[in-house]
């Protein structure tokens, strides 16, 4: 095949009903297969590649423009900012920018919504899908004028020719946009001209929100739809040796007892009755041999492979210092606990699910049905990473097919905090040394822990390799993943290993600071080179909480700063401590993510990494006893509340670059920038996750 | 099994009920009333916040038995006619990220403006105290509820 630019992977074609249709392949790598997906009756000279689309741009003749959104909404208001990217090269008019959420299609390119990639991922592909779309609705308004087309411009979804004042409108110029021929390229935008990126537009689904109409999981009804439990053993690993079930089946509204894979499926008339009839069932476990497992002895675990892999470790003669970094395992906790409805027939099934992964949901989903699958994706009640794994929606396909009506699988609050794919714990050891002179000539970040080894998402030792790198310019520098199999199920969380690997990263660099004297934002823009946006970002943090400036009596400042995926973030936290706990006055959050197409969603998630990471260093952490998780609610797993949230400013660094992601980028900083601030103020350094209050005695 | 008559937002239901099905359950499963969510079941989290006769109750922790001759206002009710100047005062700051545990957020914040139209910063946090939210949105809530308090 021909090298092909990324424009000619555009494909214009016509609905039988006649509305344009543009779609796209996203991917640089010529794709194999061909995929149909559009009645094609194009006339464009623009090539046609063998193709998989992964956009679809429609613009029907009463103008209503719809973008098929293929990446899941949780929050981090996708559905929002890709229609932006494509209304501003259309130039539509907002007004009639819909969007439509797509259901899972091997043919549209990845659907995985993970590793905040999607404005990354869409931005440029958006742009000249938009633009294409605009210059053949130019050129039809200009031949059926008569009029060349660098006379006329677009604008508010109307193709205008200034000299005789005619003006058409997008909707009406589709029918005669089938014949156009485009000759050249369609030009970009020059960004100055832009009027929707840059700007902060109402969230295309807040009317949805703040009435209670939009539609969660858990929120799907379908006529004779069932509700459901599970009773699934708590020792990770175990097996069903039997049940009795007869209480459970003379409790009102239920209507069934089933046994599935992963344990006994409650079936009733409503959720309640559900719920109480897993309440009266009596379940025996084998609990297998996964009981022998608690906190303390994968700890060990870690500890005697970090002592093994440190053994040979020298000092090569330079002033040292060590110290060991821990984190524990740590649930999603979204609000939303996951819940899927499904509906299994002879000749296929149908799932509603809140996933940031349909499309391993519909390949795992068939392999247990057997039948052609199709997933609808409503809206996420919070995703950060839980939301990748397919067990909820094969859980419920299972019942479905087991019963043969529409079923909704709900989740207790109980059941989402012991049944999770958990961050990993993890263990880190750190040196520097230094001459005598004080110049860095050694560093050492070893981690250990295990990798993800859930259902869809496995991952060995290069996860825990993600952050690891100190990005300073220290020579001597080393590091190394230790891998460790514990058999309990983790999963990606919010930021994945970049959050740990942060905190030991710039909470031992400010240990390096102080013992060297240095002040830490100084000490890290002296060690930065010269092109690294980290400086940026500390640079303006520092501007922005007056570092340079003594913090006020009482209080202690820390700074941190990390890159998460070409995102470069950095936070001051200004924290005071009183009765051994840690008050978080102020953050000062900078972020360079390139050009932004939504100001204020930037700002949102920052604020949201904030309270997340905050959350997993003031609150709460999940512990193991006897192969099981020991925590259950909100109660045993706190989060953080109101009245501990900061004050929050988030500063964001002008750069015109491609744009790079923000949805998990401040999780990251926040945690090592309040511990500095805590060394700070009180000269205790915390050199683990969550703080206890004996930390601070 | 018991049948109720039940008043949610000015509108008479009856439904079949065990008298302690609890509210939430009633409003999501017998009557189809979305809007309110489910967040953890014991009280914790306050996202299944609704209105009894204007007071903000959990509807988690609620028997059905406990609301016949009271007035159910859910998060359907508000925006119906025309946008409360809470809900205006909630797009207006852009509080919601995912959005599940707003619903109850505004609820209780008409609840709580109903008594207090003007509340400080730090009765805000009383008023809010146990209403969880995962992605963090509590600086904007704040500043909504402010807003709504001067009128939308």
């Amino acid at each position: 095949m021909a090298t092909l630019t990324r424009r000619d992977f555009l494909k214009v074609s016509f609905t039988a009903a006649g509305a344009l249709l543009i779609t796209s392949y996203l991917d640089a790598c010529a794709p194999s297969e061909a995929t149909e997906v559009v009645p094609a009756r194009t006339s464009t000279p623009i090539p046609e590649p063998v193709f998989k689309a992964n956009l679809f741009i429609r613009i029907d003749k009463d103008g209503i423009v719809t973008l098929t959104i293929h990446r899941s909404e949780m929050g981090q208001g996708v559905r929002t900012s890709l229609a932006m990217i494509l209304a501003e090269e259309l130039e539509a008019d907002w007004s009639k920018v819909r969007v439509e959420q797509s259901p899972a299609n091997t043919a549209i390119g990845s659907q995985t919504t993970g590793g905040s990639g999607s404005i990354a991922d869409h931005y440029s592909i958006l742009r000249e899908a938009g633009a294409t779309a605009r210059d053949m609705l130019i050129l039809a308004a200009a031949q059926m004028w008569g009029v060349a087309p660098e006379e006329c411009r677009a604008e508010q979804s109307t193709v205008i020719h200034a000299a005789t004042n005619k003006k058409l409108s997008y909707g009406e110029l589709v029918t005669a946009a089938k014949d156009v021929r485009l000759t050249k390229s369609p030009q970009l935008k020059d960004p100055k001209d832009f009027r929707f990126i840059g700007t902060s537009l109402p969230r295309i689904d807040d009317l949805e929100i703040v009435t209670g109409k939009a539609i969660y999981g858990s929120d799907v009804r379908l006529p004779g739809m069932l509700y459901a439990v599970m009773a699934r053993c708590p020792v990770f690993g175990g097996k069903l040796i039997n049940f009795e079930a007869d209480k459970t089946r003379s409790t009102r509204s239920v209507r069934d007892v089933v046994q599935v894979s992963n344990g006994v499926a409650v079936i009733a008339e409503n959720t309640w009755a559900a719920i109480q009839g897993r309440n009266a069932l009596q379940v025996k476990w084998d609990e297998g041999t996964n009981t022998k497992y608690s906190s303390q002895s994968i700890r060990q675990e870690l500890v005697d492979a970090m002592d093994k892999a440190i053994a040979n470790e020298s000092t090569q003669s330079l002033t040292t210092i060590d110290a060991i970094y821990e984190t524990p395992y740590l649930a999603h906790a979204a609000m939303a606990p996951v819940s899927c409805v499904a509906h299994v027939r002879a000749d296929g099934c149908d799932i509603w699910v809140g996933t940031q992964n349909p499309q391993d949901v519909q390949q795992f989903v068939q392999r247990v049905v057997k039948v052609p699958t199709e997933v609808h994706v409503t809206l996420l009640g919070g995703g950060f990473g839980r939301m990748l794994e397919v067990d909820y929606a094969m859980e419920a396909a299972e019942i479905s097919q087991a019963i043969g009506v529409p079923v909704q699988v709900a989740w207790t609050r109980d059941d989402d905090i012991q049944h999770d794919f958990y961050r990993q714990p993890t263990y880190h050891w750190m040196r520097a040394g230094w001459d005598t002179d004080g110049n860095l000539g050694l560093w050492r970040h070893y981690i250990a822990g295990p990798g993800l080894n859930g259902i869809a998402y496995r991952a060995g030792r290069e996860v825990l390799e993600e952050g690891l790198v100190s990005p300073y310019n220290i020579s001597g520098r080393a590091v190394q993943a230790l891998l460790v199999n514990i058999p309990l199920p983790t999963g990606p969380w919010r930021a994945v290993m970049s959050g740990p690997n942060a905190l030991a990263n710039e909470c031992f660099f400010d240990e390096v600071a102080t013992a060297l004297k240095k002040d830490p934002y100084q000490f890290r823009m002296e060690l930065l080179d010269e092109n690294n946006e980290l400086r940026s970002v500390l640079q303006l943090a520092a501007e922005k909480s007056n570092w340079d400036t003594p913090v006020t009596a009482g209080r202690g400042r820390g700074i941190a700063c990390h890159n998460y995926h070409g995102t470069s973030v950095a936070m001051v936290a200004e924290i005071s401590v009183e009765n051994s706990a840690v008050r978080i006055h102020k953050v000062v959050c900078a972020i360079n993510c390139g050009r932004v197409i939504h100001p204020d969603m930037v700002a949102q998630q920052m604020e949201g990494s904030i309270v997340f990471g905050l959350t997993s260093l003031l609150k709460s952490e999940i512990t193991i006893e006897n192969g099981r998780v020991q925590q259950s609610s909100f109660l045993d797993y706190p989060i953080l509340q109101m009245n501990e949230m900061p004050e929050v400013e988030v500063y964001i660094v002008p750069n015109d670059r491609e744009p790079t992601g923000t949805g998990e980028m401040g999780v990251p900083p926040i945690v090592p920038a309040v511990v500095n601030a805590i060394f700070a103020l009180t000269g205790k350094r915390i050199r683990h996750t969550p703080i206890r209050p004996a930390d601070l005695q | 099994m018991a049948t109720y008559t039940l008043n949610v937002n000015d509108m008479v239901y009856t439904v079949d009920a065990e008298p302690a099905m609890l509210l939430l359950w009633v409003l999501r499963d017998l009557l189809n009333l979305t809007g309110t969510k489910f967040g953890c079941g014991i009280g914790a989290c306050s996202i299944c916040t609704v209105l009894m006769d204007g007071q903000a109750i959990q509807s988690c922790l609620l028997p059905v038995s406990a609301t016949v001759n009271h007035d159910i206002t859910t998060i359907e009710a508000p925006g119906r006619e025309s946008i409360h100047p809470v809900q205006e005062a909630w797009m207006k700051e852009s509080v919601s990220q995912c959005g599940y545990c707003q619903p109850g957020k505004i609820l209780n914040t008409i609840a709580l403006l109903d008594k207090n139209p003007h509340p400080s910063d730090a009765e805000i946090d009383e008023a809010f105290k146990d209403h969880l939210c995962r992605c963090g949105t509590y600086q904007r809530i704040r500043r909504a509820v402010h807003r709504a308090a001067e009128g939308g």
